[in-house]
């Protein structure tokens, strides 16, 4: 499922193809289809954050945005970035999102000043980043169609909204 | 203004302008580790403000920091925070005295990103946020 508008995947004419009664309901159905697929859809928070990612973009995709010589967000980065967003578990607390200087999005969270959690992307790879209380982490992994699990457990240890 | 010696002492305060206004929460008046990531030089600008007044820093700014970019952007805020801190990261502060003779750049970072991201997340864990009245 993605976050942004979709294509409705299956070609569509704008004119009617038949008299019959099936032909009209099917007609009325993929209707129904387009209209839906040209909303956004509603995921709650990741659609705002969605929103933000094309913030960063329009602002961004400039070497320099930060005032000193940042490398531009570019637009497979912030795709990237849309995956990434699916990806995560639905009950943690909204991240922050923020654009940095190496080229790459990330996703902020904090706990007061101890805890602190970043999930940051390019096309390729999740880097991530923590302040654990007393602990520490860091690493790089894939992209891939899972977060792995253990970002997923910082997540849910740490920022879970239950 | 003190900051006389080629040697950033510990007890120094350095502080890095901030441009981008999301690099920063006014709301929670806190700075945001992408604040401290290093250009790609692997370092990050910063300038010996001891001694200076808001005043002075802001003459500073005009002159040297914001009023010598031809793109028109301003410094929105500052990271303030003391040399010591930066080394308890194992980074270091290290004289650069060019554009100013205050100049100075935080060096040391890796090449490894995610192990940037802890320092920057360290370094902010410990920076005072400054907005400037330009805001």
């Amino acid at each position: 499922m993605s976050i942004c508008s979709v294509d409705v995947p299956f070609y569509t004419s704008h004119y009617e193809m038949g008299v019959s009664r099936p032909s009209q309901q099917l007609t009325q159905y993929v209707t129904k289809i387009r209209n839906h697929a040209s909303q956004t859809i509603s995921l709650g928070w990741r659609e705002s954050l969605c929103q933000k990612l094309m913030d960063i973009y329009s602002i961004c995709n400039e070497n320099g945005w930060d005032g000193y010589d940042a490398i531009s967000i570019n637009y497979p980065t912030v795709y990237a970035a849309t995956i990434l967003l699916e990806l995560l578990p639905d009950n943690i607390e909204i991240p922050d999102v923020v654009a940095e200087p190496t080229g790459e999005i990330g996703l902020l969270w904090s706990k007061g000043k101890d805890v602190t959690f970043v999930l940051s992307v390019n096309p390729n790879t999740i880097i991530f980043a923590g302040l654990l209380g007393a602990s520490k982490t860091h690493g790089e992994t894939k992209l891939l169609s899972k977060l792995p699990n253990n970002i997923e457990e910082i997540l849910l240890d740490y920022f879970s909204l239950s | 203004m003190k900051n006389l010696s080629d040697c950033v002492d510990d007890s120094e305060k350095i502080g890095r302008f901030i441009f981008y206004s999301d690099h920063f929460s006014s709301v929670n008046n806190t700075v945001k580790y992408a604040a401290f990531l290093p250009a790609r030089d692997n370092k990050a600008s910063v300038y010996r403000i001891d001694g200076y007044t808001e005043d002075l820093i802001d003459e500073l700014d005009k002159e040297f920091i914001s009023g010598k970019r031809t793109d028109g952007k301003i410094s929105k805020g500052r990271a303030d925070l003391l040399a010591r801190q930066v080394r308890l990261s194992q980074l270091d502060v290290i004289a650069e005295p060019t554009p100013h003779k205050d100049h100075a750049n935080i060096e040391g970072y890796f090449s490894d990103k995610s192990a940037n991201k802890l320092k920057a997340i360290e370094l902010a864990r410990h920076a005072t946020l400054v907005l400037h009245e330009n805001l």
